[in-house]
């Protein structure tokens, strides 16, 4: 991305209800001109509403959504300089490929030579020649897939969304595809925004990621960052594999926090912890390790349960004294302990990623709630 | 799979499945090919077969009350079907889009006059037509056909539709098209087959209705299926055979056409 990037799409403040179900809330994202952001997460998470809220397919409920500026709630789908790439593909069955691709450009009546000219341009961007003729119930998969994108771009739209757009296709050629998109948004300097529940399909495509979660943005930041600094609990178990140690802080010092958990005592970053505040240790299995001895601070004893061979790691499965399960991914060829060995286990506290424990604190607030409408009922028992 | 749970028929099993199916094709084609039989027999009265004749497909051009409620038969059904293709399709795209109070209730509405009985409709259009001082005739005739006809394309649109991608209109949103276009431009066209059945049942009904049009018209306008129930009680001439062997012959052929597009079409898919 370049530096100073211009704003494209903003959402500010945006909450959507079906009925009495709230889909997206209190969502604020700003999307850049030229970036391929993907929102990331779940089904049910609210990531494709907030998808046909940008394409102009639903509106929302309050809160408001700026496309280049401009507030977006008046527009109609077909007045937004934004076009969509449908999960289903939505090509049209009753048009050819060369038809589909040109509906767009009949519709804002370019003259008949210039749509020629764009439509084979376009079937050439996305490697169709030969097929213009064919219809979609004729096409495989992929090539739906490449007439739908070509269907959009052709339309020159400052953003293209695309609905998990590659959900259908098999294990191999999803990855060419990836490829091929991601390729595609450097040649065309466009904004992609790519909706998605693979997160590996994420990490390799973005430039940056929007972790969803039940309707909340939890996380919009770089791949590396998402990865290396998830900033909760469901993000950190969403993106890859991690080991989440639930703890609570015992003490600070010389920018080490002292822990205790059920498995035992650990060390974390510091931070501005308070005194027995409750906290997830997140660590990532490649950075988790082994130790024969304990080692200062750690007092993490298990078994290995399983050593997996995968080519170039070796994952290990060591069950803790109070039954957790912890992977950690060694480098083939560095030593490991064997299978039913007796190991310590610890990391370096630069590696662990500190995730404070928001729903402690809801825990704590419903306890005080509680705790307080048992006085009122014990005063008005006392009142009869 | 198939060979182990039906095991090869016997030869008295082969004789009586294919008897069986024999008669059911007699019984179904019998009567036609008795109407067919006497259009080609000299003599008028129809108990006996004389001789070899086609002298009465010629008569049929000769008969003009004959042929003027033919062709009265085609115009009402063409100007029918119109009427009822228009708006039973703009009720059934409207009943899949909205959502709105009462719409189950509408829709089972639209199954009453399907299962009335014919006379009570045709009875009720008759006094309808009497309170609005619409003379019976033409128009009266046309607007009951159209009235009945409504359902049944609403129906065979409404189960074109159940298949419909509503995906489609967006993506045709989406690439700039108006309401107005992506109704004429995507889905009419993709529920068209829907329309032309619901065209083609309208059509057959209104052509063959018999007891709604005694009701509904006047002497101006005699429908064929009216005209041969008239002769009926006069005997009918052999000529009516000659031209009820031309329909029947007419509707196989397009029984026939219907058949070779719908296989050429799924072979292109």
């Amino acid at each position: 991305m370049q530096e100073n990037p211009k704003p494209i799409v903003e959402i500010i403040n945006v909450n959507k209800f079906y009925g009495d179900n709230h889909i997206v809330r209190d969502l604020n994202l700003t999307i850049y001109e030229k970036e391929f952001l993907s929102i990331l997460g779940p089904s049910g998470c609210g990531k494709t509403t907030l998808l046909r809220m940008i394409a102009g397919f639903e509106y929302q409920t309050d809160g408001e959504i700026l496309i280049e500026g401009e507030p977006a709630v008046n527009k109609e789908p077909y007045q937004r300089n934004i076009n969509t790439v449908f999960q289903n593909y939505a090509l049209f069955p009753h048009l050819s490929v060369y038809d589909n691709i040109a509906y767009g450009l009949k519709m804002k009546k370019v003259p008949k030579n210039e749509i020629r000219q764009k439509v084979a341009q376009a079937i050439s961007t996305v490697r169709l020649e030969g097929f213009e003729k064919r219809y979609p119930s004729q096409l495989s998969g992929g090539q739906k897939q490449r007439v739908a994108i070509a269907r959009a771009i052709i339309n020159n739209p400052k953003v293209l969304l695309l609905d998990e757009p590659l959900g259908a296709l098999d294990m191999k050629l999803r990855k060419q595809m990836q490829i091929e998109l991601k390729s595609l948004q450097r040649k065309l300097g466009i904004t992609f925004v790519f909706v998605t529940h693979d997160q590996e399909e994420a990490l390799t495509m973005s430039d940056r990621i929007a972790v969803m979660n039940k309707g909340v943005l939890e996380q919009c930041d770089i791949p590396k960052k998402i990865y290396d600094e998830p900033a909760t609990k469901f993000i950190a178990d969403f993106i890859g594999e991690s080991n989440l140690f639930e703890a609570v802080v015992q003490n600070e010092d010389n920018g080490v926090s002292e822990l205790y958990s059920e498995a035992g005592e650990l060390l974390g970053k510091s931070g501005e912890f308070e005194r027995e505040e409750l906290l997830y240790v997140s660590l990532r299995p490649e950075k988790t390790l082994f130790s024969d001895a304990p080692i200062g601070g750690f007092s993490l004893y298990g078994v290995v349960k399983e050593s997996i061979f995968l080519g170039n790691i070796v994952k290990s499965i060591v069950i803790l004294t109070n039954g957790q399960a912890v992977k950690i991914n060694t480098p083939t060829g560095t030593p490991a302990p064997e299978t039913g060995k007796n190991t310590y286990i610890y990391w370096d506290v630069k590696d662990c990623v500190m995730i404070p424990a928001v729903s402690n604190k809801i825990f704590k607030y419903l306890e005080d709630i509680k705790y307080e409408e048992e006085l009122k009922i014990g005063g008005e028992e006392q009142n009869v | 799979m198939s060979k182990l749970l039906t095991k090869t028929p016997s030869l008295a099993e082969k004789i009586f499945s294919r008897s069986f199916s024999a008669l059911i094709f007699i019984f179904l084609y019998a009567p036609i090919a008795v109407v067919v039989l006497f259009s080609f027999n000299s003599s008028k009265r129809n108990i006996v077969f004389e001789n070899f004749t086609l002298k009465w497909y010629g008569e049929i051009f000769y008969n003009d009350a004959l042929l003027d409620s033919f062709f009265t038969t085609l115009a009402v059904a063409s100007a029918s079907t119109l009427i009822a293709v228009v708006i039973g399709t703009l009720t059934a795209i409207a009943m899949f889009r909205y959502k709105f109070k009462g719409k189950s209730i509408i829709d089972a509405l639209l199954y009453v006059p399907v299962v009335m009985p014919e006379i009570v409709l045709g009875i009720s259009l008759l006094s309808s037509f009497a309170l609005a001082h619409v003379p019976l005739g033409f128009v009266s005739l046309i607007i009951a056909h159209a009235t009945f006809s409504i359902p049944f394309v609403v129906f065979t649109v409404q189960a074109r539709l159940s298949g419909f991608d509503r995906s489609l209109e967006e993506a045709a949103m989406d690439l700039g098209a108006n309401r107005i276009r992506v109704l004429t431009g995507i889905t009419i066209p993709v529920i068209f087959p829907g329309i032309i059945s619901g065209a083609a049942l309208a059509f057959t009904l209104s052509i063959d209705d018999f007891i709604i049009s005694f009701f509904t018209t006047g002497a101006s306008a005699v429908t064929f299926p009216l005209k041969i129930m008239e002769s009926v009680r006069s005997g009918i001439r052999p000529d009516v055979y000659a031209l009820s062997a031309l329909i029947m012959l007419a509707t196989f052929i397009a029984v026939i056409i219907a058949q070779v597009l719908s296989y050429r079409k799924k072979q292109k898919l």
